[in-house]
């Protein structure tokens, strides 16, 4: 009887905590679907929610604006992070995993470092490096080469943590039968280490596509990333709301696809990068 | 950035002195940099209480075997991995007093008439830490799950033998195994508030007045609206200066734990 009432009251926290972090999200959606945004004073929740027209019009709007600009600008520099930091880190790692002394043992604390740097006063250092002293700024390298600080050292040592547990004995094996040793890095290793692999990327992909700070500060109208273009709606008192939840509907999108595929993944990206 | 905080950068001069202190000196002259401390003060210490509270009591509901858990974890964990700075806008479309779900329909319907949210600055802090919380909780909850996960089930099952009921063995399992995960988990949170911007910007950009003004929207508000990058160099100095104090407090806590 005593278990009963532990499993209701159970159900009854999730429910509410699915209600707090679902309502939110499918109100962004259902939104973007709404023909101009209307005051929702003195109407019952069935209007609220249904009693409208669904209409494309606000995804036509802005699609035909400079979003789509910014749109294929995030692409470029999440998808190019992602890569630089697998075609470094995994050769990085793979070294550090096969080599045992004081310095890849102290590796740790600094690769957790780079991930709590203080961001804004690392922005203003970033910000005056990229429009004084390297001419990046406003170009989609400088965010990629911010985002590659960030997270080559997070990818390494996923990687390393998980190269370290690939038995050596395989190595040796292939090694005997004539492979070189990056032979066995492409054909042995990176095979099995296929898990490691996707979850840095989908987490490396997270991280560059929502990052707001440095984008918004490094970047302008040329290299403007869609985090970027989302700011030029604060100063804005009436916010045309339709336009506002189609482009989060569009932005969330691959986070979206990425939880209802890859879930266990972007769990453990993100668990460790925290404990260990 | 040391460099930056004792130097004079300001908007259209071509050299840059260095002017030692004096960066320093004017920001601590400054209302509003007490008022952005105790802004953050308030911030961090509401959010972490709040958000590490929240993904406790999520985990430890979680960490049973019920029906649906990953497709309850999976909804609880999206708005984390949602740009901050949509989320922060989702935020204040649902608290808008006129359009908005919760400022314009739940509220009211509830009988609670406080007008617009974000326009009252005792209400727009409590806004903002609410969609901190409700943003990072998430995170904070598949920290301590791993913790959790970690404890041998067996403990558990030999304390009911002994005749624990579940909120001993929760006092004397759960917590003591747990304190190094949650240790952990305050060090990543409380960085995470020292540091906040992203919904705060988009939200209220530190209004109404100053009321939500923490101290990276300040020295955002200094570097460029007031265009003085020195001293908001000088105020980012100062953020790290509390960020690490505040780990290497926590860190020794932590060793004592182990």
């Amino acid at each position: 009887m005593k278990l009963n009432i532990m499993r209701i009251l159970s159900y009854l926290v999730i429910t509410g905590a699915a209600v707090l972090y679902g309502v939110p999200i499918i109100w962004i959606i259902v939104s973007s679907f709404k023909p101009v945004s209307e005051a929702l004073t003195g109407y019952s929740l069935g209007q609220v929610l249904f009693y409208f027209t669904p209409t494309l019009n606000a995804y036509n709007r802005i699609l035909a604006g400079p979003f789509t600009a910014d749109l294929i600008n995030s692409i470029i520099v999440a998808t190019s992070t992602v890569l630089i930091c697998l075609a470094l880190g995994v050769p990085a790692a793979y070294r550090l995993a096969r080599t045992k002394n004081a310095f890849t043992r102290n590796l740790a604390a600094w690769m957790i470092s780079t991930r709590m740097a203080p961001v804004f006063a690392l922005s203003l250092s970033f910000f005056i490096l990229m429009t004084r002293i390297i001419p990046l700024y406003d170009t989609v390298f400088a965010l990629i080469t911010v985002y590659l600080t960030f997270n080559l050292s997070l990818s390494i040592w996923i990687l390393m943590g998980y190269f370290e547990g690939v038995p050596i004995e395989l190595e040796r094996a292939a090694m005997i039968d004539g492979a070189s040793r990056l032979q066995t890095l492409t054909k042995i290793i990176l095979p099995i280490s296929k898990p490691a692999i996707i979850t840095v990327s989908i987490i490396v992909f997270l991280f560059s596509w929502n990052e707001f700070l440095f984008a918004f500060l490094l970047t302008s109208t040329a290299a403007r990333t869609v985090p970027a273009f989302v700011a030029d709606f604060v100063g804005i008192v009436v916010i045309d709301w339709p336009a506002m939840t189609a482009i989060s509907t569009l932005f969330m999108l691959p986070a979206l696809i990425l939880l209802t595929f890859a879930q266990k993944y972007i769990v453990k990206g993100l668990t460790m990068g925290a404990l260990k | 950035m040391i460099y930056l905080s004792i130097s004079q950068w300001k908007a259209f001069l071509l050299d840059h002195p260095l002017v030692g202190v004096t960066n320093f000196v004017n920001l601590f002259s400054l209302a509003n940099f007490y008022n952005s401390l105790r802004v953050s003060a308030e911030f961090v210490a509401l959010t972490v209480t709040f958000s590490i509270l929240f993904g406790l009591v999520l985990s430890l509901t979680l960490n049973q075997n019920l029906r649906g858990t990953n497709v309850f974890r999976a909804i609880i964990i999206l708005p984390f991995t949602i740009a901050p700075i949509i989320t922060g806008f989702t935020w204040r479309y649902l608290f808008d007093s006129n359009q908005g779900l919760v400022g314009a329909f739940i509220l009211p319907s509830l009988g609670i008439h406080i007008g617009s949210i974000l326009g009252n600055p005792l209400n727009a802090l409590i806004a903002v830490v609410f969609v901190d919380v409700w943003t990072k909780a998430p995170f904070m909850f598949l920290i301590i799950l791993a913790g959790l996960q970690g404890i041998s089930p067996s403990l558990y099952r030999a304390a009911k033998i002994d005749g624990a009921g579940a909120l001993s063995s929760f006092r004397h399992i759960t917590l003591p195994l747990l304190r190094k995960v949650l240790i952990i988990a305050v060090i990543l949170k409380v960085i995470d508030s020292v540091n906040a911007f992203d919904q705060i910007y988009v939200m209220t950009r530190g209004g109404p007045g100053n009321a939500t003004q923490v101290l990276g929207i300040h020295g955002y508000l200094i570097a460029f609206s007031s265009s003085d990058i020195g001293q908001a160099s000088a105020l980012g100095v100062i953020m790290v200066i509390i960020s690490v104090v505040a780990i290497t407090f926590l860190i020794r806590v932590y060793n004592k734990a182990t």
